[in-house]
């Protein structure tokens, strides 16, 4: 029940930062010194609050999940990437929104935008030795071992090579993208461009350096606990009683360690949500992220936390039946299905405050080529509204029946799928909704484990599945999903048009012509494809208000940022 | 004895490799990948992968021959979910927290629950009577999860007398073991009323009555030894339920227990894990009733298991 509420996919987080990299990046101009902010941390937010604030000694706060490995080549949960956060030190990165240098000192990306060199600066692990350009290309090596069997790999095949060798085709490890040309010099050969590069090794699958004899001394019990992990970041692990408790020191021999401002973090792992809510009304913890989304009025003061994910509903083109592939094929049945919810509405009884309705898939937080919202300068026509509109529904879906030669009374049962948590309640209300508004009694909701429910999307056991999707908040992420071959692309929707699209925005170096590009195929995802959007769920933070300079992240592994938090005097 | 004690070790291995096996097959017809579980959401041509480092493709019947051969050796793999940790680390781990919630809840719940029952029959008709009736009956239907939060809402948050979660001091212990212990409480009074009441009109306590016994003698020597009988039965499998651990009150009041880790590795099917758990619960089970048979002998010498 606890790990259902973590459904992010995958997450990432952008904002303005990316639009500045990608501005650098897709017009291949030399980078050495040009990143924002590097190495120069604000440590209190004095905007925000005026006079002193003092370091804070100890600083608990509470999460409803346990770290699930701490070896950095095998995270999968976004639980264990934010202690990952504090206890490794990477190339670069993210704080506050922005992408700062860590061990990398600089570094500089060649004329073709294929190979990446990081100068790294002096860096330690707890045990004194150095961090070394070896410890960047082994992890990477790691990661695309077959042998590791990591669920990281396949993001990491856009190094030159990672493919084949992930796959075994070829097992010489000199033959990837990744080099150590010297202690301090650390290449990446790309196989194609990676508009995104520095956010992807920072926020999204950060490479956290690994060194080889402790992960064969360890073997398979490596990252497993306290005694079986080696950390370089702003803290080490100090105790991990699993399931409970985790305790990070601020570790002195990390290069920047005078600008951390907390000395001890404990992440308390409490399962259940209500628990959480009471601990931090009793003054137990300092912070929890992870809310109960009813319990919002209580605390006016709560800040929102937007989790970059796009809930929508998925339509199966096939069908799951030969009976029902008419009909999810059908596109005025389908818009029937989406003009019939008012989203507003639904938002509103079933989500909470913090969570926006939409008609599209455009984060309207992300920033647009020109600065200002993406999807204020790349406007779509034909939009359904977010109100719904009932007599358009009506429509659609009699011209539907029509066209497919049934009647209210013929048509086969469709069969919404979705996971026995919290979806439950509002996969019933919108199939409620469709009842009313439409006068279909035929559409059924099965509920399964979460497991079970993807099964049944792999094997198109599905006609309608209510999908919650994180990626990025960049339009081409959550649009690149849906191509042909895409690899979560369940809903066996394929159309070259469409392809071809996604496949020609690669190459745009524009970044204005790139997003044009990207919001017409946007507009033909809507008007084409297999997903009706719904809503982005979002939540809210309480923490501590004597606590100040804590930035929550848009939920990668960066979604808690406590490091440079200070007290108000 | 000792014949009968291994006569029935024998037939608890049979049972274990039973329920082993069937659990095993049972839990592989669930539909589903374990590396698709929610957390992350990977392609399938990465699971496939996956599926293939971990030999989940192979032949099933092949997987349970490696399983079996490993469980002989007393390893029970490595969890699907944790990456890198093993079944019997989290076992060792996560058990010894169960057993003493469950310890306390045992040593809280019964002796008081055995005093009501007592105190109820003894009393019968009486007001005293009802009021332990009622609360048997409150403790019997009210979920303890709703014990559970109200301790947490008015002694944790609204007085502030208790810490609210987490499995750290004694002090941590309290609600949780209140918790676990009304079910008992309640259960226990029920019965032992039952019982008592049951044997007050039997004929050997009018004896003890006419031989001039005084009245606690009757209760401890007479009536307490022989209406504590179907509480007895109860025990072995309330403590193996308790050993490993409750799911609710662990998840309520943060505790590190096995509970947990039973449920939601079903959810997320961790195979090595759900075994692992069943393995050990059986265990447990199958140690706790032969216990009990054995303490029959005990409480009723008439009880003669020997045969």
């Amino acid at each position: 029940m606890v790990i259902l509420k973590n459904l992010k996919v995958k997450i990432k987080k952008r904002g303005n930062v990316m639009k500045k990299f990608a501005a650098y990046l897709l017009t291949m101009v030399m980078l050495s010194s040009a990143i924002v902010g590097c190495g120069s941390y604000e440590t209190s937010d004095s905007s925000e609050v005026g006079g002193e604030s003092s370091n804070i000694e100890t600083l608990t706060f509470a999460v409803g999940m346990d770290a699930d490995t701490l070896d950095a080549q095998k995270i999968n949960i976004s639980r264990s990437g934010e202690i990952a956060y504090y206890i490794y030190a990477n190339l670069l990165k993210s704080y506050n929104g922005k992408i700062e240098y860590d061990i990398a000192e600089s570094h500089e990306i060649s004329e073709d935008g294929l190979v990446y060199t990081f100068n790294l600066r002096e860096a330690f692990w707890q045990d004194g030795e150095k961090v070394t350009a070896e410890d960047f290309r082994y992890a990477v090596e790691r990661i695309l071992d077959p042998a590791t069997a990591s669920t990281q790999a396949e993001d990491y095949y856009f190094i030159k090579n990672a493919e084949a060798f992930n796959k075994g085709e070829i097992t010489d490890p000199s033959l990837l993208g990744v080099k150590a040309i010297d202690e301090n010099t650390y290449e990446m050969t790309l196989e194609y461009e990676h508009p995104y590069l520095l956010t992807f090794l920072s926020v999204d699958t950060p490479t956290y350096p690994v060194r080889k004899d402790v992960v064969d001394q360890y073997g398979s019990n490596y990252g497993s606990s306290v005694d079986t992990v080696l950390c370089n970041g702003p803290y080490t692990l100090t105790k991990w009683a699993a399931e409970s408790e985790i305790v990070m020191t601020k570790n002195e021999n990390y290069w920047n360690s005078e600008n951390i401002t907390v000395n001890e973090l404990i992440r308390l792992t409490v399962a259940d949500a209500n628990t959480r809510m009471g601990m931090f009304d009793s003054g137990d913890i300092d912070c929890t992220n992870e809310t109960v989304a009813d319990m919002a009025g209580n605390y006016p003061g709560a800040e929102d936390s937007i989790s970059g994910t796009i809930r929508s509903l998925q339509i199966n083109v096939e069908g799951r039946t030969a009976e029902t592939k008419d009909l999810m094929s059908n596109r005025n049945f389908i818009n029937a299905l989406s003009y019939s919810i008012d989203r507003v509405a639904f938002t509103n009884a079933v989500d909470g405050k913090f969570t926006q309705p939409i008609n599209r898939f455009g984060f309207s937080s992300f920033e647009g080529a020109n600065g200002g919202s993406y999807n204020d300068e790349n406007t779509l026509t034909n939009l359904v509204p977010l109100e719904g509109n009932k007599d358009k529904a009506i429509e659609y879906f009699e011209s539907a029946l029509e066209e497919l030669g049934l009647t209210r009374e013929t048509m086969p049962t469709v069969t919404v799928v979705c996971f026995d948590n919290n979806f439950r309640t509002k996969a019933e209300a919108y199939i409620d909704t469709w009842a009313q508004v439409l006068g279909v009694t035929s559409i059924e909701l099965t509920v399964y484990p979460i497991p079970v429910a993807i099964q049944n999307c792999q094997s198109r056991n599905y006609d309608i599945y209510l999908q919650s999707y994180s990626v990025g908040i960049d339009p081409y992420d959550y649009l690149a999903a849906w191509v042909s071959d895409g690899g979560v692309n369940w809903t066996g929707w394929s159309d070259p048009v469409y392809d071809k699209m996604i496949s020609d925005s690669k190459y745009i170096t524009n970044q204005e012509e790139r997003y044009e590009l990207l919001a017409d195929a946007e507009q033909y995802l809507l008007e084409n494809g297999p997903q009706i959007p719904i809503n982005n769920p979002g939540s809210y933070y309480l923490i501590n208000d004597e606590i100040q300079g804590y930035y929550n992240g848009d939920g990668g592994s960066d979604k808690q940022q406590f490091q440079h938090c200070t007290y108000v005097n | 004895m000792k014949k009968y004690i291994l006569k029935r070790i024998l037939i608890s291995v049979v049972t274990i490799f039973i329920l082993v096996t069937v659990t095993f097959f049972m839990l592989r017809t669930i539909p589903g990948s374990p590396f698709n579980s929610g957390t992350v959401i990977i392609s399938s041509e990465m699971q496939a992968q996956l599926e293939e480092h971990y030999g989940l493709n192979r032949p099933l019947i092949e997987q349970y021959g490696d399983f079996m051969i490993n469980l002989l050796k007393c390893d029970l793999g490595y969890s699907l979910k944790y990456t890198n940790r093993s079944v019997n680390g989290i076992i060792a781990e996560s058990a010894p927290i169960s057993a003493t919630l469950a310890l306390y809840a045992i040593c809280l719940g019964y002796p008081i629950g055995l005093f009501l029952g007592v105190t109820s029959a003894r009393k019968r008709g009486k007001m005293i009577d009802y009021g332990c009736v009622f609360f048997a009956i409150l403790g019997v239907s009210i979920p303890s999860f709703v014990f559970a939060t109200s301790m947490q809402y008015f002694l944790g948050v609204k007085l502030g007398v208790l810490p609210i979660a987490q499995f750290k001091t004694p002090l941590h212990a309290i609600m949780p073991t209140i918790a676990l212990a009304i079910p008992i409480i309640a259960g226990t009074t029920r019965t032992m009323r039952a019982s008592t009441l049951e044997v007050s009109s039997q004929d050997y306590i009018k004896t003890a009555k006419a031989k001039g016994l005084s009245e606690s003698q009757i209760i401890w020597r007479h009536q307490m030894r022989n209406a504590i009988i179907p509480i007895v039965t109860g025990i072995g499998p309330t403590i193996a339920g308790l050993l490993t651990g409750s799911f609710i009150i662990e998840q309520i009041f943060a505790i590190p227990g096995l509970g947990r880790h039973y449920v939601q590795s079903i959810t997320a099917l961790d195979y090595t894990m759900t075994m692992g758990m069943t393995i050990f619960f059986g265990v447990m089970l199958v140690l706790a009733n032969l216990i009990v048979d054995l303490l029959y002998g005990v409480v009723d010498p008439r009880i003669v298991i020997d045969k």
